[in-house]
């Protein structure tokens, strides 16, 4: 019984521990709840991508540095969560002129659908939004090279769901003014989303 | 209790070529593709192929078994721990995502069933029948969690796919309650000792009635 | 009296009583707290009556505890019963009560340290999402703590479950052999199970499947606490808490009853055998049980009309069957063979009939028109102190009664006289009180009456001392005489 009571104590820490590393300390048991931990622990640059906004003109992100940044991933003819997420950004961007601070700030919508989202598309997209380009701005990666660097960077999956739209994992990513990612938010968490900017300035 | 060689045989070659068929590009593109397939198809057989192979060795491994596993503890704390393992969704997401993980998974399930297959035979029924309870208690509470998830749990899946998981997992739960309940149910009856020779028996059968 | 020697014959034959002391013991301690928490309920009473002030909060950590605790003492005390007289039957461990004993109390532990230190007083029903919902009374950790210690003396129960299935399986082959099934269907069975064995089966199978899902939804209460957006479906988690909730209480006194069938032959010099109808009783009870908990969801409107038909058609016939066959068999047993009366007789005699007068305000308020009024009224708490005060807990001291009887017939002198009239009395008016507070619709858990209601309140404290102190003379009695066996 006393090798057999060893054995398990081993395997239960061995595993154990195998365990607590695969769940981060018991403290992210899902791939969103990882990547939103590590970006808190470990903020990360974002890469230098050519990005096209909706009136056709280039712009990398590192143009947009000293402003604070919230980033959404979307695809222009998405039904269902890309509202919401456009609804957010549209709360936000109230509020943000209201606290006078439109000009330090910069929301972005960054589209992930190539294929159909050109500066037209985006350019309704971002007008029925509200998105005027002055605080809000609606943009697509140049190319698909720099698609998969934003991508894998903010740690978003996008999938094609079936039916011709994408299935996409949907969050506030707030950036700061040094161009890292810093915190990711989820739809509704808006007053931490303006909290984490406010800190910025 | 003597298996015949062509039993284990037998066994092994099943336990092996289930988790070969598994390992093929077209039943992992197909079965990886949803979570059903993924968590409930694949995963489950690789512990069943696990415990195929383990039922073979098991007279192989009789010496050390009696020895490193007595009543099938630490066999059930290695089982027990490698399930707990994939059912983190993060886990089910990696094994997608990174070949380490995905290797990880297709050797740890079948030791766990190997595992399982060479600690029932020597458990006690209080450890069986505990084991299995809660198995299923978990199950429900797992068929819960996916079912009522606010969110997506893996990135990788969709969200429609989850809810499904969800029922799969409930009826996994009923079924495994049904399975184990008809056993002690309507299970054949033994032949009916009496209370003195029963006790003997108990005695002296090995995890019999005594812990 | 030929079958009574054999009856005791087979009782010594088996020879060893596994875990005598623990049984011994868990009747003790049950009876023990049981004055505690009576003292409990005392307390309640005045405050609900005017004559004692104590701030709402206390009120409902008493409230929790005094739930908690008594439904724990019920099963306990039924647990020790089904072990000692099972165990003349088939082959058990000893250990496995100890260990089950061991999970009880480290349950209780955690359960009286939630409520006391955690200021837990969400009720031992813990429905959801009252737990998560202190309004800052108790913190999650309080909560938590509450429902692991339930966990922890649910798992006492599936151990004890578990030990007494394997035992019986062992011996009758399976369970439906154990249930009397081909006796049911065919009329005759070789080697038929007594009366303490088809009635252990029932319990096992249906205690079983409550205790898993009970395992269940006290997890998914606990994730809950501390990942609030897993919703739970309301719905769903009341029909699973009341699933459980229901289940295990009534599996109390179908435990405690197996000392009726048990003691009572010793009385009457007749054994109790399995009839085909008694067979069918139990199968009909385990079946009926699992599915009369609806009537809890009466009032939720939202649940699909079937259900609640059929939990209102249960309700009806649920109970009825075991009892039918108990009481009357207990009446031809009273009225045909010259019953000896001592104290242990005399308390399962009451038992029973507190048992059966105990079911029916329960059918009363079973009837759906009666009960969208009555069932948040304290008709319900009148309904379960009635069984559990008259029934359960009767037949418990009975069985301490007989478990430290002399070896003469000794009758029903002085202070056992008293005693047990002072429990009776007490307890049917306690019980009886709650009806009259339901009846004039007085609300259940409600720390603060109106002086409309002081009269029964009042009443009832009145009462309830009277039973405090029949208990304390039971009570005093298995423990002096336990102690005077020890010392011999
Ligand atoms: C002296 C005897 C007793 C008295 C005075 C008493 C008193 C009370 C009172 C005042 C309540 C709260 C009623 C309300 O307003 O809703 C209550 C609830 C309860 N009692 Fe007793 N009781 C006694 C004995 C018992 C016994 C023997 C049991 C079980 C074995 C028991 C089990 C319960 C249960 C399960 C509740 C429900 C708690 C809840 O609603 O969460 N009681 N009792
Ligand atoms: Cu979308």
């Amino acid at each position: 019984m006393l090798r057999t009571a060893a054995a398990a104590l081993a395997i239960a820490g061995i595993l154990g521990a195998v365990l607590w590393q695969g769940t981060s300390g018991l403290r992210a048991f899902t791939t969103e709840g990882l990547r939103r931990l590590s970006v808190m622990e470990q903020p990360r640059p974002l890469p230098n991508v050519r990005l096209i906004d909706m009136q056709g003109r280039e712009l990398t992100l590192p143009d947009e540095l000293g402003r604070a940044m919230v980033v959404e991933f979307i695809y222009t003819t998405c039904p269902t969560i890309c509202v919401s997420l456009g609804e957010s950004f549209a709360k936000l961007q109230d509020q943000i002129w209201m606290d006078g601070l439109a000009d330090r700030i910069r929301l972005i919508s960054i589209s992930f659908d190539l294929a159909r989202d050109g500066p037209e598309a985006l350019s309704d997209y971002a007008q029925a939004r509200g998105a005027d380009g002055r605080l809000w701005i609606a943009v697509r990666p140049e190319n698909d090279e720099a698609l998969r660097a934003l991508l894998t960077t903010f740690g978003v999956t996008v999938i094609p769901d079936g039916a011709g739209g994408f299935v996409h994992n949907a969050a506030l990513h707030v950036v700061d003014r040094q161009g890292r990612l810093i915190a990711i938010f989820d739809i509704g968490e808006e007053p931490q989303v303006l909290a984490a900017l406010r800190r910025q300035q | 209790m003597k298996k015949s060689g062509a039993t284990a045989g037998f066994q092994a070659a099943a336990g092996a070529g289930v988790i070969v068929a598994l390992m093929l590009p077209f039943s992992r593109g197909r079965l990886e593709a949803t979570l059903v397939g993924h968590v409930l198809v694949q995963m489950p057989l690789l512990v069943l192929a696990g415990w195929l192979l383990g039922s073979a060795l098991a007279e192989k491994l009789e010496r050390v078994m009696e020895q490193w596993n007595r009543f099938g503890v630490a066999g059930f704390t290695f089982a027990i721990f490698v399930m707990l393992f994939w059912m983190v969704p993060r886990s089910v997401d990696t094994a997608i995502a990174h070949t380490g993980y995905e290797i990880f998974k297709f050797a740890g399930l079948p030791c766990a069933g190997a595992a399982l297959a060479l600690s029932f035979p020597r458990t006690i029924p209080l450890l069986a029948g505990a084991l299995k309870a809660h198995f299923v208690s978990m199950l429900a509470v797992l068929a819960w969690l996916y079912t009522a998830a606010p969110v997506r749990l893996c990135n990788s899946y969709l969200a429609s796919d989850q809810k499904m998981l969800g029922a799969g997992t409930a009826l996994f739960a009923c079924a495994f309650a049904i399975y184990w309940a008809l056993g002690p149910l309507f299970g054949l009856p033994k032949p009916q000792p009496t209370i003195a020779s029963g006790a003997a028996a108990a005695r002296e059968a090995p995890g019999g009635a005594r812990i | 009296m030929a079958n009574v020697s054999a009856l005791v014959d087979r009782s010594t034959a088996v020879g060893a009583k596994p875990a005598l002391t623990a049984v011994k013991l868990s009747m003790g301690l049950g009876g023990l707290a049981l004055v505690l928490l009576m003292l409990l309920g005392l307390c309640m009473r005045l405050a609900q009556g005017g004559l004692l002030s104590m701030e709402p909060e206390l009120f409902y950590e008493i409230m929790t505890a005094h739930g908690a605790g008594m439904v724990g003492i019920a099963a306990l005390t039924g647990a020790g019963i089904m072990w000692f007289f099972l165990a003349r039957h088939v082959q058990l461990t000893a250990a496995v009560y100890w260990l089950m004993l061991c999970c009880f109390l480290l349950g209780v532990a955690l359960v009286l340290g939630a409520i006391f230190v955690g200021r837990f007083a969400g009720a031992w029903t813990f429905l959801y999402p009252l737990p998560a919902h202190s309004g800052g009374v108790w913190e999650t950790g309080a909560a938590a703590v509450f429902l692991a210690g339930l966990l922890s003396i649910g798992t006492a129960f599936l151990l004890f479950y578990l030990e007494t299935g394997r035992a019986i399986i062992a011996r009758y082959g399976n369970l439906s052999q154990a249930l009397a099934w081909p006796l049911l269907l065919r009329g005759s069975q070789d080697d038929a199970p007594p009366p303490a064995v088809v009635a252990s089966a029932a319990v096992i199978v249906f205690n079983g499947i409550g205790i898993v899902v009970g395992a269940a939804v006290l997890a998914i209460s606990l994730i809950n606490l501390y990942a609030p957006s897993f919703t739970i479906d309301p719905l769903l988690a009341k029909n699973m808490i009341y699933f459980f909730g229901h289940v295990f209480i009534n599996a109390t006194i179908y435990m405690a009853v197996i000392a009726v069938y048990e003691i009572i032959p010793e009385y009457t010099g007749r054994p109790w055998k399995t009839s085909r109808t008694f067979a069918a009783a139990w199968s009909a009870i385990m079946l009926m049980v699992l599915a009369v908990y609806p009537h809890h969801l009466l009032q939720d409107t939202v649940m699909p009309g079937w259900a609640l038909a059929i939990g209102q058609v249960v309700s009806y016939a649920a109970g009825l069957p075991v009892i039918v066959v108990t009481a009357f068999s207990l009446l031809v047993y009273l009225t045909r063979s010259g019953m000896r009366w001592d104290l242990a007789s005399a308390l399962l005699v009451t038992g029973v009939f507190g048992w059966t007068a105990g079911v029916m305000p329960a059918i009363v308020d079973a009837v759906i028109v009666v009960n969208r009024v009555m069932h948040n009224t304290l008709w319900v708490p009148g309904h379960f102190h009635f069984y559990l005060l008259i029934g359960e807990m009767a037949m418990a001291f009975g069985f301490m009664a007989w478990l430290t009887r002399a070896d003469v017939p000794e009758g029903l002198p002085g202070a056992s006289y008293w005693g047990f009239l002072a429990y009776l009395i007490g307890g049917t008016g306690v019980a009886v009180t709650f009806l009259i507070g339901g009846a004039m619709s007085v609300p259940r858990r409600w720390a603060v009456h109106v002086p409309e209601w002081f009269m029964q309140d009042r009443a009832a404290a009145f009462f309830a001392l009277i039973s405090i102190i029949g208990t304390i003379v039971l009570l005093g009695r298995y423990l002096a005489r336990l102690a005077a066996a020890a010392k011999a």
